[in-house]
């Protein structure tokens, strides 16, 4: 979702490290090597499709990747409990990134790759108030990592994303969609199956979402925003039979955002309801909120209400510094003065950075009212800070 | 005395660090090819299947690993206006720059700011600064692979200073490194960090464990230790080191009687003032020590600048032992001048020591002798005269411990060097009483011819101490020089006999390293017409249960048994030669039985024999293989296995073929053979083919062989040229010396121009006889050198030939050097003013 910004991010700074597998948690390895990626996010979009206006939607078709545009991303971030109650939250993100246009290179070598894939996984665990968070990178050739099209079984379609052994597998009945993850890494793993609860939204204008006044600096958006949980989770190396709630969002574009916007924050909240309610504010250089934020309340059933930008605001009331001096607005309120409301947020730990190639915040985080009643669960992206 | 001190220091210094660098360039380039690694994967001669490294990082979750290919490319510079178009023979490594950062870490050590992803672009090729600067390109310039038939794109470079081993590393994507060396498909090996972190799926596995899992679960690989195959591949290129190093002793041995004679003059030449001194009250321990002061320090400004000189000198030196090194076992470029401190003190401690040493006789000499009287010459000949039988006994002996240490000695290398030093050593000590005899022999015929009598003869025994050094100065090294050259006429003659021999075929068409021919040129080239026989191989590399050899199937045809020379020697003690089978015989076993024929220096490296068995990694597991025979061959230190094609493809799932060579009739009529050669060329146009008659072959065969051996040639005339310089210092001692001689001689009547041509006769003397006296002892060290040390350190066995020629220009280069050396002395003497000269007795 918010990874515009991070490919801005990419793009502007250039250099990204490479992180070594065995380098887990928080050590980056000392030597890794300094790699830019450049080319493969900044520079000219040309050859590639540009998304400037709402298009048609094609399922299962759109499950699979749309190698015509430059970025695209899974992204699947849930909260699960394990019988004696303890808390979880996961993050999985699989990116493809194209270096040049698809037809552009002919080669007799099944090696040869015009895009690469970089895996983002994290996990935290609330009782022992710590975070792993892993990042791979794979070329799209070779068998080593890619996305295939959704492909027929009997009643249904079924795809793989998958980096290595890290391996996200879609099947869609039309009615329904299921999703089932696999990673392990060192000592920390996933096991999980995803059932989706509500139909797929289209977010944005059907499903195109514009990040700035130029209206080719957008992307084509969907989500499920949730899927129920069931599977194990294995953190120190302990495995964990766990359920709870998970929320998917695709999106693909060939484009960055503005030349103004510095970061941005991004909630997807889970009530205990029943709604769904994404938001998401874009930070401009001089402090201000993005015209182009947008927030979305979704009921029991998926049916969509887009709140006005004037209808909701976000208020910080704790900022946490990470080691590597960023501060991070990690709790506050959201407004919601439209459906006249108040969610107060904290986050399962405050520490929740992810310091890869890019390093951002992604965590969970719990909802209460402001009198402190539990209200649900969500997850926040902090980026540009 | 400068001049002399530096130019001993000079040489040795030279050598040494053109050694050590390019010993450093050999273990950085390893390392920079293995970098991390601690294990590979490796299987049969086509490499890997490329599945195989997808399956261990989807499936087996293996992810500390990296694919690699490796080859050679040649590529052509950027054409340059008023330079010449300079090539590069370089190190393909194709790798995935995702799996590298764990095992190599040169991509983040590039000059620009690399944008690594650019690599993955077809054709972009990473280079070290050197290599491109002297290919001329730049950023974004398109380089031309020679046979390749396909354009680099430079799109970075890496810095030599931060990663000196990338120096003779091509680096491009494993898509281009595929395509450029025709394997798509393959791998050359896999690199492996083990032990696995901790993971959640075993209780963490041992290396053996995953080395097992891995070997169970693809058939046919098997994962070896990275640190012990660096290890045999770095003795590879110790002989050739130890060769090195040798030849820098030599220059050692001559450089010590350079400083020896320099201090010596420089302490005669005011052996007048040292008197005065003593006369003005000096005491002889201050005079003595004064004098050992200052040869002290003379000794330190000729040492230093003799380890400037040498600093040059060994840049010089050491393209040519990288050339050497590049010609004979593999790929390797540097440029970087490299030496430690020890290779700096031992220079210092040598200058220093000998100077030292030198200086004590002569300091004594001056020290002891009466003030104000200038001490008799004549007692100290006389002294030197009668030691001489005594040192005689010395140096023959010295000489039998020599011979002693070959007899004894097996296959050590160094025995064979200390041998030959102890020989040079004794042989040297034997001069002053062979000077003696031979001026005997020489008075008896050039008494009666010449105005002077006896007098240039004689006066040569008569200054014992002095000609005798000198003498053997220059007989040392123009020994060497005989030496040396016998060893290469005899090897060159040898390599030239077998390359006839071998290339059977009149046209040879290859693929480059690794690839192969491709199906339909085959089928055109067996239809071609005049065709009167071919001869096809496979080239590829196997792993043996330690090093890695260049293994070669060839399908039999008459000509093919014709190729190979077996070695008679080479065969187990107590094979009598009615037992050895024919050379047809051999072959032929070949094609019926599990039997390989193995190439003579990797016989003789892994002490290999006939009937001993040799273990093959096979596409279905190691087999272990008869060795039926062992070949001549004098390609590279890396071992060569010939089996029949029958065999291999009964092991190797490899229908390939990387070389075919084929014969036609009518070769002889020009016009036919200039059709067949553009027949040819249209057919293997477009494919990354070479061909090349056999004339070619053998003229670049035997230019890489004269290249190998440039190295030798400058060493040796920088020993003589050290002998000139020692000759002329000995002259000038011995000029100072005779002053008053000569301005007698000129007071008697002799014309300057008499006492010039007097000078130039005897300084010729001397050369002739430090000629003469050098032939034997060259003899014996070129057959030491043909018969033991190559043996030893290459693993070749030649023929033994003593052409005349070198003989002969080895007397007139003693001769000539003696004579040009004399030349400035004698004009100064004969300009001498007698009276002058004569005032002072």
């Amino acid at each position: 979702m918010i990874f515009h910004l991070v490919l801005r991010i990419l793009v502007t700074t250039c250099a990204v490290c490479f992180l070594l597998a065995s380098a887990c948690n928080n050590q980056r390895a000392q030597d890794a090597a300094t790699v830019s990626l450049h080319s493969g996010l900044g520079g000219d979009a040309s050859g590639f499709k540009r998304a400037c206006g709402p298009r048609d939607f094609n399922f299962p078709a759109d499950h699979g990747p749309h190698p015509e545009y430059r970025n695209e991303w899974w992204y699947i971030t849930g909260n699960v409990e394990n019988s004696s109650n303890e808390k979880y939250g996961f993050h999985v993100t699989f990116f493809r990134i194209a270096s040049t246009p698809v037809t552009t290179q002919k080669s007799t070598s099944k090696w040869s790759a015009n895009e690469f894939y970089m895996g983002h996984f994290a996990i935290t665990a609330a009782n022992k108030q710590k975070i792993k968070y892993f990042e791979r990178f794979g070329r799209a050739a070779a068998g080593l990592a890619g996305a295939t099209l959704p492909t027929a079984r009997k009643n249904s379609f079924s795809n793989r994303i998958w980096l290595d052994d890290w391996q996200l597998e879609l099947t869609d009945t039309g009615s329904n969609t299921e999703i089932r993850l696999t990673l392990t890494e060192d000592d920390t793993g996933l096991d999980l199956l995803l059932l989706a609860q509500k139909p797929k939204v289209l977010q944005g204008k059907n499903g195109y979402s514009q990040k700035s006044d130029d209206p080719c600096n957008a992307s084509y958006y969907y989500a499920l925003t949730r899927l129920a949980v069931d599977g194990n989770v294995t953190f120190d190396g302990e495995t964990e039979p766990v359920s709870g709630s998970a929320w998917l969002d695709r999106e693909w574009s060939s484009s960055a955002l503005s030349d103004e916007q510095v970061g941005w924050d991004w909630f997807a909240l889970q009530m205990d309801d029943g709604r769904d309610i994404m938001l998401y504010q874009l930070r401009n250089s001089d402090g201000g909120v993005d015209s182009h934020s947008h927030a979305v309340e979704l009921d029991v059933n998926g049916g969509k209400n887009i709140i006005p930008l004037e209808g909701w605001q976000v208020e910080t009331e704790t900022w946490w510094q990470s080691n590597s001096g960023a501060r991070y607005p990690v709790a506050g309120r959201i407004n919601l003065s439209e459906l006249g409301e108040t969610i107060v947020y904290k986050p399962l730990l405050e520490n929740q950075e992810l310091d890869l190639t890019v390093r951002y915040w992604e965590g969970a985080i719990e909802l209460f009212s402001p009198e402190g009643k539990k209200l649900g669960r969500g997850y926040m992206e902090l980026t540009g800070y | 005395m400068l001049i002399g001190m530096a130019l001993g220091v000079a040489v040795v210094f030279a050598v040494d660090i053109a050694n050590e660098s390019a010993k450093r360039a050999f273990s950085l380039s390893l390392d920079t090819v293995t970098g991390r690694t601690t294990h590979q994967i490796v299987a049969g001669a086509n490499g890997l299947d490329e599945t195989i490294y997808t399956k261990l990082r989807t499936e087996l979750g293996i992810r500390q690993s990296a694919p690699l290919i490796q080859g050679d490319v040649n590529l052509l510079g950027v054409q340059t206006p008023g330079l010449s178009h300079s090539s590069e023979s370089l190190q393909l490594l194709g790798v995935d720059i995702f799996a590298e950062p764990m095992f190599r870490n040169q991509v983040g050590r590039t000059n620009t700011d690399l944008d690594s992803l650019k690599l993955l672009k077809q054709g972009a090729v990473i280079l070290a600064d050197t290599t491109a600067q002297r290919l001329h390109a730049g950023i974004g310039d398109h380089l031309d692979v020679i046979d390749g038939g396909m354009q680099l794109e430079l799109i970075a470079t890496v810095s030599t200073e931060l990663q000196p081993g990338f120096e003779s590393i091509a680096m491009v994507d494993i898509a281009t490194a595929q395509e450029l060396l025709g394997l798509q498909g393959r791998l050359s090996r896999i690199d492996l960090i083990l032990p696995l972190p901790p993971s959640i799926a075993e209780n963490n596995p041992t290396i053996e464990e995953t080395i097992r899992t891995i070997e169970a679960e693809f058939p046919g690989v098997s994962v070896s230790d990275a640190a012990r195959r660096d290890g045999a591949l770095s003795q590879m290129t110790e002989a050739f080191h130890t060769n090195l190093l040798a030849m820098s002793l030599l220059a050692l041995l001559v450089g010590a009687f350079l400083i020896y004679n320099t201090v010596t003059l420089s302490v005669l030449q005011r052996r007048q003032t040292f008197g005065q001194l003593r006369a003005l009250g000096i005491q002889r321990q201050q005079l003595f020590r004064s004098i050992l002061t200052e040869t002290l320090a003379f000794g330190l400004i000729g040492t230093l600048a003799g380890v400037l000189v040498g600093y040059f000198l060994g840049s010089l030196l050491l393209t040519l032992v990288t050339r050497t090194i590049n010609d004979l076992y593999f790929t390797l470029d540097v440029s970087q001048v490299e030496f430690s401190t020890f290779t700096l003190i031992k220079a210092l401690m040598i200058g220093l020591g000998v100077s030292l040493l030198s200086a004590v006789p002569p300091a004594l000499e001056a020290s002891n002798s009466n003030p104000g009287i200038v001490l008799q010459r004549s007692s100290v000949e006389r002294r030197v005269s009668n030691l001489a039988p005594i040192i005689f006994l010395g140096g023959v002996l010295l000489l039998l411990v020599g011979v002693a240490i070959l007899w004894v000695s097996n296959a050590s290398l160094w025995a064979g060097f200390l041998a030959i030093f102890f020989i040079v050593a004794g042989y040297s000590l034997m001069i002053p009483k062979l000077l003696l005899i031979l001026t005997k022999l020489a008075d008896r015929r050039t008494g009666r011819s010449s105005t002077l009598g006896s007098y240039p003869v004689r006066s040569l025994s008569a200054s014992l101490s002095r000609t005798s050094v000198a003498i053997a100065a220059l007989a040392v090294s123009v020994s060497a020089t005989a030496g040396v050259g016998i060893m290469i006429g005899s090897f060159r003659l040898s390599v030239d006999n077998w390359l006839v021999n071998t290339l059977q075929s009149d046209v040879y068409i290859r693929a480059s390293s690794g690839g192969s021919i491709p199906e339909p040129v085959l089928g055109q080239l067996s239809a071609l017409t005049n065709l009167s026989g071919t001869q096809t191989a496979r080239m590829t590399e196997v792993e043996t249960n330690t090093v890695p050899v260049r293994l070669m199937a060839v399908g039999f045809s008459g000509d093919t048994v014709a190729s190979y020379q077996f070695n008679k020697r080479s065969n187990k003690v107590g094979a009598t030669d009615q037992s050895m089978p024919t050379a047809r015989q051999r072959m032929e076993s070949l094609d019926n039985s599990d039997s390989v024929i193995i190439s003579e220096p990797f016989a003789n490296k892994s002490n290999l024999a006939v009937n001993d068995t040799l273990t093959l990694l096979t596409d279905v597991g190691a087999i272990r293989f008869a060795i039926a025979g062992i070949f001549t061959n004098y390609t590279t230190g890396k071992g060569l296995v010939v089996i029949s094609m029958n065999t291999y493809r009964r092991y190797w799932q490899d229908a390939q073929i990387s070389s075919i060579g084929l014969s036609f009739n009518n070769k002889d009529v020009a016009p036919e053979f200039d059709a067949i050669s553009a027949r040819l060329r249209s057919i293997v146009a477009n494919e990354s083919l070479s061909i090349r008659s056999n004339h070619e072959i053998r003229e670049r065969s035997l230019l890489i062989f004269d290249q190998t051996f440039a190295i030798t040639h400058v060493l040796r005339i920088l020993t003589v040229g050290i002998a000139f310089v020692g000759i002329l210092s000995a002259l000038m001692a011995l000029s100072l010396e005779r002053r008053s001689e000569y301005a007698i001689l000129r007071a008697v009547g002799l014309t300057p121009n008499e006492l010039r041509k007097l000078l130039i006769l005897q300084t010729g003397l001397m050369g002739l006889i430090a000629g003469l006296l050098a032939l034997p002892l060259g003899i014996a060290m070129s057959k030491v050198l043909v018969g033991v040390i190559n043996v030893r350190s290459f693993g070749w066995t030649m023929e033994y030939i003593v052409p005349s020629a070198v003989l002969l220009e080895c007397l007139l280069l003693a001769v000539l050097a003696a004579i040009l050396a004399g030349i400035y002395p004698a004009q100064k003497l004969s300009n001498l003013s007698p009276s002058e000269a004569l005032r002072h007795q």
